[in-house]
């Protein structure tokens, strides 16, 4: 059963059940013992010690064969810079925490030797192991960790957001694994048999975007081995209080391959692992590792509740304490990496770090401020003019045409169907391989999005309501969002999340919904508001510059609209920028009072002008954001400047949002004295009902009433 | 007859468009025929005809069309025959604005704004100008046309700005601001108060502003009194009521006081005021002791006064010295005067004539110095003085009095053992009687 050497799996399809390593199933907290001095002991931790006596004797027979040196080598390189980071630590010379994986380093040292180039590795907060053997970068890592710009991320992540050009990590649990996902995409779409490797916890097994991913690994066979490295604690919780059920039966409920293997029979690991990652590049098909093992040190440091004991135990049969202690070879090679680390640490410290002004660059679109705005007449629209939700369809099938690597997913999207809103109508017919319907998981498919723009493409995401994007905030702030910066503008992640905002539809509070105000100012990320003031090939022209993630606001009632034409008497002009903002003005009047709104709330305004001017007495004109954030202050400047009156109208609650900004930014600018009104929702859920709907979104009589009440303040 | 009504096929449209039109109006149709095809947000929802007839619709293409609410109707050949007969072929007539009373006027400036994109060659582009409400009601109130205005949104403050243009100059303009106001306000007249008025006013509020002004009045009657010279006193008792009225103020002393901070000060001497006003000032001359003059002495200081008054030559001191005063409004027939105090006195006596009741004597007095019996003593005894001036000689006029001390012969023959009085001739040629105590001075 342990011989060394190539390993065959047997399970294929995860119906059958390998029986190598069965675990008992705890599920009742009966099974908590308590020692006698109130430390919590893990029973499930009786696998890992029956795993680990058996093993002895393999990882004795792993550490005499010279054919695995390296990776014994690697191992102990691992030990020797995380015990330097560990002490260095305790000196206090560390600013942050690390999460060491003394006892645990077999598992990066025996992936680096299945890895191969353009393969590509994610991990969590205890990735140290995992990026030297995927980099065998110990350098950089000290020097992150130290915090110099010499860092593999010049010091901006330290120990938790690693990055190289196979390798990210990231702080949250569970978090890239529909990034990876997405990656393992693109490696198949490139058919270069490549794999991309996932590390958790068994404290992961909590998150739901973990299963979303086996999902759709699965359901798109994808190239991905998700290895749960499972030391029994999370952080002091011990397993049985936080994980129902089998780990590995969970991968197998998707239909994934699943298999047991531990870091004390390390031929086994080596050869189960070598066939999962062969699975996966030959057959594109994924798989699923449960890796028992343990770690000798605290989670971070001073955080260990465990009886010392225990810990004692498990150090005597940690094979690479036994290398150090009965190999000379090792035990000599473990004192040159030892010298090594204490060495790099001694340069480390005296590095300069990162200055902090190249930090602060972004890929933000660039916004004019108080420049003449050069407003263009925009070009009346053709009468056989199409539908918004028909020109989005055209503008995306356009760029689908044209940028062959670029993808298109959104749920329930597929022909005939095409879409809620018929948006993605044909686009599945069109481009198969790259536009799919994806099953409802607005976080893994967000994370796939992500993780195919870091591979280099475009990526569309569609939520198909507005209402829930709220799924895939963590994918968006703590992800793309952050991508660029965190990895020292290494990374670009041109992500395009685009779902329809709006309500006056009778669907109710769930479905209704403006959330705005929740995505804006988020972090690198560019805010669009489309509307059906201007074509959609207008508004959207420049989107192929921006290479930050954007999210792209459309909105239902515009769907079924075409693009306005302005009454008689009005023209519609456009600011130039890249993002423009349009400008809705009486032709040879000069106008009393700026109103300004965006998506929806912009044509319903529109709509209404010369009504608010003959209720008012005061002549508008319309100041039209098409990018909420950041957005062009000079075009609002310009008119409130000459009408002296704003009155700003969105859709959403008003309480910090796109609105209160505007203001906000207006009263920092020198010399610009006006009165304002703001107008928004009122602060409850959308109702169905029609009348009360009505009520509760923002009327043309609230913008009468605003107007007038301006005009009497401050004729 | 049959309705021919689209559903409602997604939730996110109100309506659809008609984009293509298959059977024309009036046409025969047999059942499930495809008649319309319109557009959604989604898709084209094609319309089939439900029973057999005549189609009746009044679609066109790129209408928009309503959904549950019946586009088109089959009928029976019957009842299209019946629609037919009863069509009225007319032209739809276009909506007219009501045509008020056109105002032609050469200096409109209706649109006074600064146009911050530059001059534009023309500021309106439509047929008729779109009007607010509140434009509109000022338009109608003031018969103007709409086509007045050369711009395409018309704002009460262009209609109250081209009302204003219209008016003539020195004619304040209406406010702007409040657009519904169609009266202008009259403009204020009033001449600022003259430096001597501003003048008189401090002296006599100075005066009158504490006083508690009190009046009592006595006539007289017809007063003729023998005058041997012609001069302007004809017809006037002034000099009379300043002699008598300046003795009388050494019995009555309050009526020669001020009243100062809660005390009653009395002037020493009697210095009579006379008021003389000739339309330009009002002045209150001061005569010198006035209780010593004679009467022939008194009219030639009133004589001068009044010339060097005319002549703007009067000091200062003698115009602030009186104690008292009289002023004279015998000259308009007049029943009544309401006599102000003058600054530091606390009497003033009015003279009033008129045809029916002859002479009145009013007295204004200040009640924190004296009170109403004391001042109807010192009228009653002023009567009774004047009435001795009146024309017809009496009993007592025969009674030869001395000119200076008023005592009769009879007197000063009882007290003084003289036999007589003398007859004296002044300076003047004035012929008066002398006691010889006032001839030997004592």
């Amino acid at each position: 059963m342990n011989k060394p050497g190539t390993y065959r799996l047997l399970a294929q399809n995860g119906h059958g059940t390998s029986r190598l390593m069965e675990e008992k199933s705890m599920t009742s907290l009966s099974y908590l013992q308590v020692s006698p001095d109130q430390q919590v002991v893990s029973v499930a931790l009786e696998s890992a010690r029956e795993a680990a006596a058996r093993g002895l004797g393999a990882a004795h027979g792993f550490l005499r064969d010279p054919l695995n040196q390296a990776e014994v080598e690697c191992a102990l390189r691992i030990r020797a810079v995380e015990n330097a980071l560990y002490d260095l630590f305790g000196q206090g010379k560390l600013h942050g925490t690390i999460h060491t994986c003394i006892g645990q380093e077999f598992s990066g040292a025996i992936l680096s030797k299945h890895l191969r180039p353009d393969d590509f590795v994610t991990s969590n907060h205890r990735c140290h192991g995992h990026f030297i053997g995927a980099t065998a970068d110990w350098r950089g890592l000290i020097d992150e960790v130290v915090g110099n710009e010499d860092g593999v991320c010049a010091g901006i992540g330290s120990s938790q957001h690693l990055w190289a050009t196979n390798f990210m990590s990231n702080g949250q649990q569970g978090g890239l694994l529909p990034v990876a996902a997405g990656i393992a995409l693109d490696r198949k779409m490139k058919n270069e048999r490549n794999v991309v490797v996932s590390f958790i916890g068994e404290g992961t097994l909590g998150e739901g975007v973990l299963y979303e991913t086996l999902n759709l690994d699965a359901l798109w066979d994808l190239p991905h081995v998700i290895i749960c490295e499972n030391n029994f604690y999370s952080q002091s919780t011990v397993q049985e209080r936080g994980v129902s059920g089998v780990i590995a039966d969970r991968a197998r409920s998707f239909s994934i391959t699943s298999e047991t293997v531990d870091t004390w029979d390390l031929p086994t690991f080596d050869a189960v692992l070598g066939a999962a990652m062969e699975l996966a590049r030959e057959e594109s098909r994924p798989a699923f590792l449960t890796l028992k093992t343990y770690r000798l040190n605290p989670h971070s440091k001073s955080d260990d509740t465990r009886d010392r004991k225990e810990v004692d135990w498990f150090r005597d049969h940690d094979p690479a304490t036994l290398a150090i202690r009965y190999y000379e070879h090792f035990e000599s090679k473990y004192k040159e990496f030892e010298a090594e680390a204490a060495e790099a640490i001694r340069t480390a410290l005296g590095k300069n770090p990162l200055q902090s002004n190249s930090y602060f660059f972004n890929q933000l679109p660039p916004t004019n401020r108080f420049d003449s705005i050069p407003w263009t007449p925009l070009a009346t629209p053709p009468a056989e003019d199409l539908r918004v939700a028909q020109q989005l369809n055209a503008f995306y099938k356009g760029w689908l045409a044209e940028d062959e690597s670029a993808f298109f997913l959104g749920e329930d999207i597929a022909d005939p169907y095409g879409g809620a809103f018929k948006v993605a109508r044909d686009l599945t017919n069109t481009f198969p391989d790259r536009v799919r319907t994806t099953p409802i998981s607005e976080a893994g498919i967000t994370g796939v999005g992500i993780g195919l723009a870091v591979s280099g493409r475009r990526a569309f995401v569609e939520i198909m309501f507005g209402d829930f994007i709220t799924y895939a905030f963590d994918q968006i702030i703590n992800n793309a969002s952050k991508i660029f910066h965190m990895y020292n503008q290494k990374l670009e992640c041109p992500v395009i999340v685009r779902t329809p905002m709006g309500g006056r539809r009778g669907y109710g509070p769930t479905h209704s919904q403006s959330l705005e105000r929740f995505l804006i100012g988020i972090d690198n990320c560019c805010t669009l508001s489309l509307n059906s003031l201007a074509a959609v090939s207008v508004q959207l022209a420049a989107l192929d510059q921006l290479r930050c993630p954007v999210i792209l606001l459309e909105n239902k009632s515009d769907y079924a609209a075409r693009t306005f034409s302005p009454p008689k008497g009005f023209a519609i002009k456009s600011d130039g920028s890249l993002l423009p903002t349009l400008r809705i003005h009486p032709e040879y009047v000069p106008s009393t009072v700026t109103l300004l709104a965006y998506g929806g709330m912009a044509r319903f305004v529109a709509d209404a002008l010369i009504e608010i001017f003959e209720r008012t007495d005061a002549l508008p004109e319309m100041i039209v954001p098409t990018s909420i954030c950041p957005f062009s202050l000079g075009s609002i400047v310009e008119s409130v400047k000459r009408t002296k009156h704003l009155v700003v109208i969105e859709e959403g609650s008003g309480f910090g949002s796109v609105g209160a900004e505007i203001v906000a930014q207006l009263n920092e600018c020198p010399e610009l004295s006006f009165t304002v009104r703001r107008i928004s929702a009122k602060g409850t859920p959308i109702p169905s009902a029609p009348t009360l709907e009505a009520a509760v979104l923002p009327s043309i009589n609230d913008v009468c009433a605003a107007v007038m009440s301006l005009m009497e303040q401050n004729p | 007859m049959s309705n021919i009504v689209i559903e409602r096929e997604t939730a996110n449209d109100e309506s659809g468009i008609v984009v293509a039109i298959h059977v024309r109006s009036g046409e025969a149709v047999e059942q499930d025929r495809p008649l319309f095809d319109i557009e959604n947000s989604k898709a084209v929802q094609e319309i089939w005809s439900t029973t057999a007839g005549i189609l009746t619709h009044a679609l066109e293409i790129g209408q928009t069309v309503e959904f549950g609410v019946p586009i088109a109707q089959i009928v029976t050949p019957e009842e299209w025959a019946a629609r037919a007969r009863k069509q009225v072929h007319s032209p739809r007539i276009p909506e007219t604005r009501p045509k008020p009373h056109a105002v032609t006027t050469g200096n409109e400036n209706p649109c006074d704004f600064v146009l911050s994109q530059g001059p534009s060659p023309a500021s309106r582009s439509l047929a008729v100008p779109h009007l607010s409400r509140a434009a509109t009601a000022l338009i109608t109130d003031h018969h103007l046309s709409s086509t007045t205005f050369d711009i395409d949104f018309v704002t009460s403050r262009d209609v109250l700005s081209y009302l204003g243009s219209l008016r003539p100059p020195g004619v304040p303009q209406p406010s702007a601001d409040s657009p519904t106001q169609t009266i202008e306000p009259r403009p204020e007249t009033g001449r600022t108060v003259e430096h001597r008025k501003a003048a008189e006013i401090e002296a006599l509020s100075n005066g009158a502003g504490d006083t508690m002004l009190s009046v009592l009045g006595a006539t007289i009657g017809p007063l003729t009194v023998r005058r041997t010279t012609a001069d302007f006193l004809n017809g006037r008792i002034t000099d009379l009521v300043i002699y008598e009225a300046a003795r009388l103020m050494r019995k009555f002393p309050k009526l020669n006081s001020a009243y100062r901070d809660g005390r009653v000060i009395t002037h020493e001497a009697v210095h009579a005021g006379l008021a003389i006003d000739s339309g330009s000032r009002l002045v209150v001359y001061g005569i010198e002791n006035a209780d010593r003059a004679s009467l022939h002495e008194l009219s030639a200081t009133i004589a001068d006064a009044v010339e060097r008054y005319l002549e703007n030559m009067l000091t200062s001191a003698e115009m602030s010295r009186a104690t008292f005063t009289v002023t004279d409004l015998s000259a308009d027939e007049l029943d009544f005067v309401f006599p102000l105090l003058p600054r530091g006195q606390s009497c003033i006596v009015g003279i009033t004539h008129s045809a029916q009741t002859g002479f009145r004597l009013f007295c204004g007095f200040d009640h924190r110095v004296t009170e109403g019996r004391e001042v109807a003593a010192f009228l009653g005894e002023l009567r009774s003085r004047l009435l001795t001036f009146g024309a017809a000689p009496t009993a007592a006029q025969e009674v030869p009095q001395c000119q200076f001390c008023g005592r009769s012969a009879d007197e000063t023959l009882r007290k003084n053992k003289e036999r007589g009085l003398l007859k004296v001739v002044g300076r003047d040629g004035h012929e008066s009687l002398c006691c010889a105590s006032c001839w030997n001075g004592w």
